[in-house]
C-alpha cells in the first residue's frame, strides 16, 4: 500500500507544536535549544521535546528535531549526548546538514531517522545518492526546484523526498548566503539570520545610480504558496510535504495545517486536479493566516519580479484571532474563551477548530469574570463566556474577517 | 607553496605566471558560476595548453549547483577534463564527486561549498572521501582555520584575497528589478554594477549571469598579516580572487603576499595598498571576527 503523504508543520514552542497536531499535522519539526537555526523562535530544552514526543504518539504523529546549523569547532561539544536524548525521547528524526552530525548520529543514536536539510541545496540524483551513502534517510530538497524537477526526483530517487510547500522563501540558495553575517555579524547558518536579503539597496553602473528612488532594489521573495500543487505532489510519491513557520503564531498554524489537512484529506479521497471552486476556497483559507504576499516560488517558473516585494515587506492579514476556547458548556451553550484580541457584542465571528470547519455566529452575550455582562473584550488573556449556539472544543480558535 | 587564481584571459597568464602564481581556475561556460568570466571548451583548450607551457597547473570549475537535465553536460566536462589532461577539478555539488568518483578521479576533486567547511571534523569528513583537498569556509576566523589546518590529515585550501562571495540565488535579480521599475537597461553579464544598503556606503559588486545571480562583500579581503600565522600551522594552497580588480591591482596585491613572506612587515605591505587601492576596501574579512551574534 502507497504510503500516506506527510504533512509536516513547524512549531516554535510546546503549545505551538500541540496545535499543530491537533489541527492535522502527521510530525511536526522543532528546535532545541542547540544545534539548531532559528535561535529566536523559542526553542525547547529536552523536557518540552519529550513532552511533544508524548502528545504527538496521542495522535499519531512525529516528531523531528531540527540539528541544522553548520557547526563551528566550538558548536560540536556534547552533540553526541544531545543525539542520544533525543532518541531516549522518542524523536522520529532529526534535519541536519553537518555530515559530522549526520554519522554521529547514525552512529551513536540510531534509532533516529536523519533528514538532510534543505541548507545542502540538493536539487538533483546523484547528490541524493552520495548523502544515502552517509546515512541519510529522506532528503529535504531545494527550494529552487521545479515541479517538474520535484517531480523526477520523488518517483525515482532511493530517498524519501521532503519539500517545502508553504512560507517564507531564502531568496539565496539556503545554507550559501552570508548577507546576515556580513551586515550584521549574525550568522544566518546558525540562527542568526536577520534577514538582510529584505532590507533596501541602491543599485548603481559604476558611479550611476540605476535604482528607482522611490522603489529601491531588494532580494525580499515573496512567501510560498503552493497548494494548487498538492495532487501532482501527492502523485509523484513526495514523502512530506513541509511548511515554514518556526517563529510563526499559532493561530497561523492552526490555520494553514488545518487547511493543508483539509485539502490533503480531499485529494486523497478525490485524486485529481482542482476544480477552479476549490482553488477558490482554500485560496480564501489560507488567506486567513497572517502571510507577506504569496507566489508559486519555482514550482512552475523562476520568480521574478510578480515574485518579489520591492515596497512593503508586512504581512497581508484579512482574519484576525481573537480567542481560544478552553472549554464549552452544552446546557449553557456558552464556550470560556481565552481573549487574544479586541472584539465588541454584536460582531459576527467564525470558529475553527481540528473538527470544526469555519462556523459563524453572533456574539450577543459576552459574560465577564466578575459575572458582568459586557459590551467589548479589550484585555489579552482575559477570560470570558461567550455564547454559541452550537458545540465547540477546547482548542478551537475564534476569528473575525476584516472589512477589505 | 600553491597560489591560485583564475583564468581572466590568454594575455594575462604569463603575468600570472612572473607574480607566484602556481594554479589557474577555468570555468566552462555554462557549467561554472562566481568567476571572472566563464570560457568556451576552445578556449579553455587553448589556455590549459599555454598554462602547460608556462609550467602553472590548470583546474576546471565545477561549481554550479546541478538538476538533473545538467549532468549529462557534466559528464560531456569530465569526458573533455580527462582529454585535456587537468589537474583540479572544483566543485560545490556531491554529483560532480559521484561522477568523478566513478571514473576513479577523486584526489581530482576540489570541494568548495563556500560556506560549509567550518569545523575540523566535517572538513576531515570530505578529505576522508580521497579529495584532492577542502577549500575551508572563508566566514571562519584566523584561529578556527589554524585549528583546523593542523588538525586534519589531507590537504586545505585557504582564500586569502578578494570580493568574497557573499550569496548567490537561481533567480535573475536584477532583470527582475528592471522588470519591476521599467526600465529595458539589459544588466545580464555586467561586471561593474554595485548593491549600496540605503542606510550604509559599502558597494557590494552584483553580477546575474545564466546561474542566477551572485552578490559580493563591500570588501577586498587581503590576508597579509594572516599568511604567516597560517603557514606556520601547515598551510600550503592559497587562493586570491581576481573577480573585479584591474591587472595591476591584482598583480601588486599579489606581490604584497610574497613581500610578507620576504620578510616585509604585513601591517605595511596592507597600508601601502589601502592607500593606493582605498576604492578597494582592503579587509580582513572574517580572520578576527566572529559571526555568532544573535538577536536578543
Amino acid at each position: 500500500m502507497k504510503k500516506k503523504i506527510e504533512l509536516l508543520a513547524p512549531a516554535g514552542d510546546l503549545e505551538r507544536a500541540k496545535v499543530a497536531i491537533r489541527y492535522g499535522a502527521d510530525a511536526v519539526y522543532l528546535g532545541g535549544k542547540r544545534f539548531s537555526l532559528r535561535s529566536r523562535s523559542s526553542n525547547f530544552d529536552l523536557k518540552d521535546i519529550r513532552e511533544a514526543v508524548r502528545f504527538a504518539r496521542q495522535y499519531h504523529s512525529a516528531i523531528h528535531v531540527t540539528v541544522n546549523l553548520i557547526p563551528h569547532d566550538e558548536d560540536l561539544e556534547g552533540l553526541r549526548e544531545y543525539l542520544m536524548d533525543l532518541q531516549e525521547a522518542g524523536v522520529t528524526a532529526i534535519i541536519a546538514a553537518s555530515p559530522t552530525i549526520i554519522t554521529e548520529a547514525r552512529r551513536w543514536a540510531p534509532g533516529l531517522q536523519v533528514h538532510l536539510s534543505t541548507q545542502m541545496s540538493s536539487t538533483n540524483l546523484e547528490c541524493i545518492r552520495f548523502y544515502q551513502q552517509m546515512g541519510v534517510s529522506r532528503v529535504v530538497l531545494a527550494r529552487e526546484c521545479s515541479l517538474e524537477q520535484i517531480r523526477y526526483l520523488a518517483q525515482n530517487s532511493p530517498l524519501e523526498i521532503e519539500t517545502f510547500i508553504h512560507g517564507g522563501m531564502c531568496v539565496n540558495y539556503s545554507g550559501r548566503c552570508t548577507l546576515s553575517n556580513a551586515m550584521t555579524w549574525r550568522d544566518a547558518n546558525r540562527g542568526g539570520c536577520a534577514q538582510s536579503c529584505r532590507w533596501k539597496y541602491h543599485l548603481l553602473e559604476k558611479d550611476e545610480r540605476i535604482s528607482d528612488a522611490d522603489r529601491p532594489f531588494s532580494m525580499s521573495s515573496k512567501d510560498l504558496l503552493a497548494f494548487r500543487y498538492i495532487p501532482e505532489m501527492i502523485a509523484a510519491n513526495v514523502a512530506s510535504l513541509k511548511i515554514e513557520g518556526r517563529m510563526k503564531s499559532a493561530y497561523y498554524i492552526a490555520t494553514v495545517v488545518k487547511t493543508y489537512r483539509m485539502l490533503i484529506d480531499e485529494v486523497l479521497q478525490h485524486p485529481g486536479p482542482l476544480s477552479a471552486q476549490q482553488i477558490a476556497y482554500y485560496e480564501k483559507e489560507f488567506a486567513k493566516a497572517e502571510n507577506r504576499p504569496t507566489c508559486t516560488g519555482f514550482l512552475d517558473h523562476i520568480p521574478d519580479h510578480r515574485d518579489h516585494l520591492y515596497g512593503v515587506n508586512g504581512s497581508g492579514v484579512t482574519h484576525d484571532f481573537l480567542g481560544l476556547v478552553l472549554d464549552y458548556d452544552e446546557g449553557a451553550q456558552q464556550a470560556v474563551l481565552q481573549v487574544r484580541n479586541h472584539f465588541r457584542k454584536g460582531e459576527r465571528l467564525e470558529v475553527f477548530g481540528p473538527t470544526l470547519v469555519n462556523q459563524q455566529f453572533l456574539a450577543d452575550e459576552i459574560i465577564n469574570e466578575a459575572g458582568e455582562q459586557i459590551e467589548v473584550c479589550n484585555k489579552p488573556m482575559e477570560t470570558v463566556r461567550i455564547r454559541i449556539p452550537f458545540a465547540v472544543s477546547a482548542g478551537d480558535m475564534i476569528r473575525r474577517g476584516q472589512a477589505r | 607553496m600553491e597560489w591560485i587564481t583564475y583564468y581572466t584571459g590568454m594575455q594575462d597568464l604569463k603575468d600570472y605566471k612572473q607574480h607566484g602564481i602556481t594554479t589557474i581556475l577555468l570555468a566552462p561556460e555554462s557549467l561554472a558560476s562566481r568567476v571572472p568570466q566563464l570560457n568556451s571548451w576552445e578556449e579553455i583548450e587553448t589556455a590549459v595548453s599555454l598554462c602547460r607551457r608556462l609550467g602553472l597547473q590548470a583546474g576546471i570549475m565545477l561549481n554550479r549547483i546541478y538538476f538533473d537535465e545538467d549532468l549529462e553536460k557534466l559528464e560531456e566536462a569530465l569526458d573533455r577534463i580527462e582529454a585535456l589532461g587537468i589537474n583540479r577539478i572544483d566543485y560545490t555539488d556531491p554529483a560532480v564527486y559521484m561522477r568523478a568518483k566513478a571514473r576513479g578521479w577523486q584526489s581530482l576533486c576540489f570541494y568548495n561549498p563556500d560556506t560549509l567547511m567550518c569545523n575540523t571534523r566535517d572538513v576531515q569528513f570530505y578529505l576522508d572521501l580521497g579529495l584532492g583537498g577542502v577549500i575551508l569556509s572563508k566566514e571562519i576566523t584566523l584561529m578556527e582555520m589554524q585549528k583546523i589546518i593542523a588538525s586534519v590529515h589531507g590537504k586545505t585550501e585557504l582564500i586569502l584575497f578578494g570580493h568574497l562571495v557573499m550569496a548567490y540565488s537561481k533567480r535573475a535579480l536584477l532583470s527582475a528589478y528592471q522588470a519591476e521599475i521599467q526600465s529595458d537597461r539589459d544588466l545580464s553579464g555586467k561586471q561593474d554594477l554595485v548593491l549600496i544598503e540605503t542606510t550604509r556606503q559599502g558597494r557590494m559588486p552584483i553580477v546575474e549571469d545564466a546561474a542566477g545571480t551572485t552578490i559580493y562583500t563591500d570588501y577586498t579581503l587581503a590576508a597579509y598579516a594572516e599568511l604567516k600565522p597560517l603557514i606556520a600551522s601547515g598551510a600550503e594552497r592559497f587562493r586570491l580572487d581576481n573577480h573585479f580588480l584591474k591587472k595591476e591591482e591584482f598583480l601588486d596585491c599579489l606581490d604584497g603576499f610574497h613581500q610578507v613572506l620576504a620578510g616585509q612587515p604585513a601591517k605595511k605591505v596592507m597600508e601601502e595598498r589601502q592607500a593606493r587601492y582605498p576604492h578597494l576596501a582592503l579587509s580582513s574579512g572574517y580572520m578576527h571576527q566572529k559571526t555568532n551574534l544573535v538577536k536578543e
